[in-house]
């Protein structure tokens, strides 16, 4: 990964990404702790394929610490379309004044859109989102509340940037992750939800080189891992299990 | 131009326009460019339109479909609904909707398969993506797999070159160029063989822009694949051909418009219930 390099130059000597089809492909992994990602926007097979993955990683002791299980992931998804402020562009019902800015559930800038504007040019806006390959699930739409925070949760370690006050344990707990960011907005002095995403993008924002947040987030990480380093463990995930998770036809 | 490009626009002149990438496309985008689509036939003769996102067939559904209809010899199965005692060894798995070839080995075991297309699905491909097909041996004379490739533009075929390589998958380090098989493509290009056989199949894919990738086994077409977003000619053209093969493609682009009367600019502009049927 270039940018993270570039960005996280400290991260990149102790942190190795491992990509998801490796899982499977590997007989063994070393121990250590796992960050699992993109939890949040898993289909239900990519899930239950996790899942399985995690299970077998966590009959193994304490060989391996998994941080955003897979298995709790969706918690985090009902949770955040609970308190979201909005309606899902998915889902939307168009009525031109309810239309203030579009939110993706991961934390990228904002498009937003004047209330003032024509219909028009609100169709307009919301094409471009879409063309440029916004996932109508994933976007929201609220009434104008723009992003005033947000949070980087790295279990027990938070950073922030922005003024609103940090969120209480128990709201944070409620998502069932552990290292994930969070977007707030406030209005009314109320703080509403509206951004969340737990993908290496939004755990690791994009910092046009290397700043104070990008060096505190790079110590907040290595700091997870907790696993005493060994030989590579077997992991074992049989080709009967697998098919089981996707559902797939027996051949027999 | 991009898509977005035209939107921005608000008016498109009269002319051609040929819409690309349907392949890659989300849903939503399919559904944009056909709400694009409409806007412009509805100005009417002025304006014309290659390809329709939304109703050309895609890969899986074109092979399944070539295959009903005894063009293809081979069989795909679309993982969300296979069923594994129909299976004929040896397989391979490549996603519907990319460009980038095999996304394995050749998989001769239904555990082999479940385990290639598991990979695919945790990487975050959903199962409708993933397809399995089965191999098909198009090895020919002297040893080598060949691969042709021709474009239809609009109502002619133009065929673009043959590749020559060692291994099924085609893979750029197996391509063989010699200055006889180079002239061997340059000489399919001006024989131009296959255009009756190719174009019905264009027909039945409904696309009307694309380069279309085949072989043969014995004196059978296969068919690959239709690109509707292909690639002309690459960064060193003069390794791959001895020939100029622009004007072939010129003298079909041109005759796009040669019969298009003169018109008025179209109002592009989409409204919020085409962003609503696009996202449904």
């Amino acid at each position: 990964m270039p940018r993270v390099s570039q960005d996280y130059p400290g991260l990149t000597d102790g942190v190795r990404f491992v990509e998801y089809s490796q899982l499977l492909s590997l007989a063994e992994l070393p121990p250590g702790t796992y960050i699992f990602t993109d939890t949040i926007t898993f289909d239900a097979r990519r899930r239950e394929l996790a899942v399985l993955v995690e299970k077998r990683m966590l009959e193994r002791g304490n060989a391996f610490r998994i941080l955003n299980s897979p298995f709790r992931g969706s918690q985090a998804r009902a949770r955040f379309e609970h308190l979201f402020p909005g309606q899902f562009l998915a889902r939307a019902k168009f009525k031109s004044r309810q239309l203030g800015e579009i939110k993706n559930r991961y934390l990228v800038e904002s498009v937003a859109v004047d209330l003032d504007s024509e219909v028009d040019d609100e169709a307009a806006h919301l094409a471009d989102v879409l063309l440029d390959g916004g996932n109508p699930d994933h976007l929201g739409l609220t009434a104008n509340l723009p992003i005033d925070s947000i949070e980087f949760i790295f279990a027990d370690r938070r950073l922030s940037i922005g003024g609103t006050d940090p969120l209480p344990k128990q709201a944070i707990d409620s998502f069932g992750l552990d290292v994930f960011a969070v977007g707030r907005a406030t209005q009314n002095g109320l703080a509403h939800f509206v951004a969340i995403g737990d993908s290496v993008f939004d755990i690791l924002p994009s910092q046009g080189g290397d700043t104070s947040l990008a060096r505190a987030i790079t110590e907040s990480i290595i700091g997870l891992d907790t696993v005493k380093s060994g030989a590579p463990i077997p992991l074992n995930v049989g080709w009967e299990a697998i098919a089981k998770a996707m559902r797939l036809k027996s051949p027999s | 131009m991009t898509y977005s490009q035209l939107l921005d626009r608000g008016s498109a002149p009269p002319g051609v326009y040929i819409f690309t990438d349907r392949d890659r496309m989300t849903m939503p985008q399919r559904r944009i460019a056909g709400a694009i689509r409409r806007r412009l036939l509805s100005a009417g003769p002025a304006f014309r339109v290659l390809g329709d996102p939304e109703r050309q067939l895609g890969r899986g559904e074109l092979l399944a479909t070539l295959t009903k209809d005894g063009i293809n010899d081979y069989r795909v199965h679309m993982l969300a609904n296979i069923d594994p005692r129909q299976i004929r060894y040896p397989v391979f798995v490549r996603i519907e909707d990319d460009h980038m070839g095999p996304r394995s080995e050749l998989l001769d075991s239904w555990p082999e398969v479940v385990k290639a297309a598991a990979g695919l699905v945790l990487t975050g491909y959903r199962e409708d993506q993933i397809l399995v097909i089965e191999y098909i041996d198009t090895q020919g004379e002297g040893g080598f797999y060949r691969k042709y490739g021709s474009f239809r533009i609009g109502g002619k075929i133009v065929c673009q070159h043959i590749l020559h390589s060692t291994a099924w998958l085609g893979k750029r380090e197996s391509t063989v160029r010699t200055p006889d098989l180079i002239a061997i493509s340059d000489g399919f290009y001006h024989e131009n063989p296959h255009q009756e056989l190719l174009m019905p199949i264009f027909e039945r894919a409904r696309i009307d822009y694309g380069r279309m990738d085949y072989s043969f086994a014995g004196d059978r077409i296969q068919v690959w694949e239709i690109n509707d977003n292909p690639m002309f000619v690459g960064r060193n053209p003069h390794r791959v051909s001895k020939i100029n093969k622009g004007q072939g493609f010129m003298d079909a682009f041109n005759l796009l418009d040669a019969d298009l009367p003169g018109g008025e600019p179209v109002d592009v502009s989409l409204d919020l219930a085409d962003i609503e049927a696009a996202v449904r």
